[in-house]
């Protein structure tokens, strides 16, 4: 199993551990749903270093990613970009981030479990298309941290003591206290925050355990599940996959058709023409039940759809999931009924699940 | 490594049963609760329901899983640990206080009370002793 760069620090942080994606990850420090409440609340900070790290450097950086995935990777320098790598079936190969720090040079963040599969992919499309691309896996050289929360940003600058003016969705890259790092202002919480990499590793578990020093509270993976679900964000493996394309999975945003040719563009054209046969929705318990994975979605009696992951949500006091259904009960509002260990009622919800005004990172403050 | 107090029995679902003066108190193992993750609920079947050894009693669900939880010996049910924020099934009750069921799972964090009946002698003999539970929690790991 792989270890974390910073495994020591977790061990001594108080960490449990977990097999996810080959390596081995602090499952919780001290109890899951507090660490998403101070992430909610305050600012919880996560070791992402399992997450794959490409590089892609050369002439031809932004135009191979805007042929090899389907949003528009042609953006200004220092911003970064959720897009989705896609197979010629319009399925989803990969949902991934890429930090454009210069036309050619852009880390590609991509899931731990398709680390492999995409660098095959990559390298298979590189040979075939003669570009000026130098594509590195620096997973294994860098770490990868992230800091989420309403107060993450004050504690991210008083602890680095520098005041970075950096926009939602941007990125920058410096050297500081010796070490050279990427900050970018994303994150898998819904939360207002940033996530960090850097090739220095010392100064990584150094950080690191500042930041935790200073208040920020370590979170594990069941936590950032938690959050991604309260937020409406989808995991690969899960929520999407080889058999999902972007439409039905609601991920429209991250699709620009209009661009230049795509992999994957010419059988979304074709899906689209033929209609989306179910749809992503947000499903919220009316108990503290919660739907789970492989649940099945019932309306007056009959199977509509399945649910795709599910858990307690600490800040709602009720069970949230994830599920396709028809298209015709995809309307907020709609009831229907799980049916796995137990059967319960769900209501389709509007994702993020939380108040916006409230929590996430377009609250007012 | 676990801890497996010597006075109860437990099953290979992983809860114990202790019997006292007529009765006989059930609750998950520590093995069981640190697996489960952080528990979000609980319910049971309604007070005065009987139900068989070996049959679902009722339900906990944690921040990774939903899992069943198994009747140790025949009985009906005469009390929940509502203190410790179990509930009945079906109760419109939002449930606090689910953390001593991970902190304490033998003492203040039992799951519910059976009375059981001359048939629990028989029953006993399914069970397994805590040097039995020991060593499935061994093979386990």
């Amino acid at each position: 199993m792989l270890r974390l760069p910073l495994d020591g620090l977790h061990r001594e942080l108080g960490a449990k551990f977990f097999e996810f994606a080959g390596w081995e990850m602090p499952m919780k420090y001290t109890s899951s749903l507090r660490e998403s409440l101070a992430v909610r609340n305050s600012v919880g900070i996560f070791d992402v270093s399992h997450m794959g790290r490409f590089i892609l450097r050369g002439g031809d950086a932004v135009d191979f990613l805007q042929r090899a995935t389907s949003n528009d990777m042609n953006v200004s320098n220092g911003r970064s970009r959720y897009t989705l790598t896609l197979n010629h079936a319009g399925g989803i190969r990969d949902d991934n981030v890429a930090f454009k720090l210069a036309d050619d040079f852009i880390i590609f963040v991509v899931n731990a479990a398709n680390r492999e599969k995409i660098w095959n992919w990559f390298q298979k499309l590189l040979s075939q298309w003669e570009m000026d691309v130098q594509l590195s896996d620096e997973t294994f050289k860098t770490a990868m941290m992230a800091i989420q929360g309403p107060k993450a940003r004050d504690l991210v600058h008083g602890v680095l003591g520098m005041t970075l003016n950096l926009r939602k969705f941007s990125v920058q890259e410096h050297v500081h206290e010796g070490a050279r790092f990427v900050i970018s202002r994303t994150g898998y919480t819904g939360e207002d925050g940033y996530e960090i990499v850097t090739w220095d590793l010392h100064w990584a578990e150094s950080l690191f355990r500042r930041l935790v020093e200073a208040g920020a509270s370590p979170c594990g993976l069941v936590a950032r599940d938690i959050l991604r679900l309260e937020a409406g964000l989808v995991l690969y493996g899960n929520d999407i996959d080889e058999n999902t394309n972007p439409f039905e999975a609601r991920l429209d945003f991250a699709i620009k058709l209009e661009k230049e040719d795509f992999i994957g563009r010419d059988a979304l054209v074709r899906i689209r023409e033929e209609g989306i046969k179910r749809l992503r929705v947000g499903l919220l318990s009316e108990t503290r039940n919660s739907p789970r994975r492989g649940d099945r979605i019932l309306r007056d009696g009959k199977e509509v759809g399945s649910v795709t992951s599910g858990t307690f949500s600490p800040i709602l006091g009720r069970g949230i999931g994830m599920g396709y259904v028809r298209p015709d009960l995809a309307k907020v509002g709609e009831e229907l009924t799980i049916e796995g260990m137990k059967k319960f009622k769900v209501m389709v919800s509007k994702m993020p699940f939380y108040d916006e005004s409230k929590y996430g990172w377009r609250r007012s403050t | 490594m676990h801890e497996v107090p010597e006075d109860r029995l437990y099953t290979k679902t992983h809860e114990w049963v202790k019997l006292e003066d007529g009765g006989a108190k059930m609750g998950l193992t520590s093995y069981a609760v640190e697996e489960l993750g952080d528990i979000t609920y609980i319910e049971v079947k309604p007070l005065g329901t009987t139900v068989r050894q070996g049959e679902p009693v009722g339900l906990v669900e944690s921040s990774k899983t939903t899992e069943k939880i198994y009747a140790p010996l025949s009985g009906e049910i005469i009390e929940l640990n509502g203190e410790a924020g179990v509930v009945e099934e079906g109760s419109d009750e939002i449930p606090m206080g689910l953390e001593v069921i991970s902190e304490d799972p033998y003492g203040s964090g039992w799951i519910l009370k059976l009375r059981v009946g001359p048939g629990v002698e028989e029953e006993r003999k399914n069970l397994l002793s805590p040097e039995e539970y020991r060593k499935l929690l061994e093979e386990q790991v």
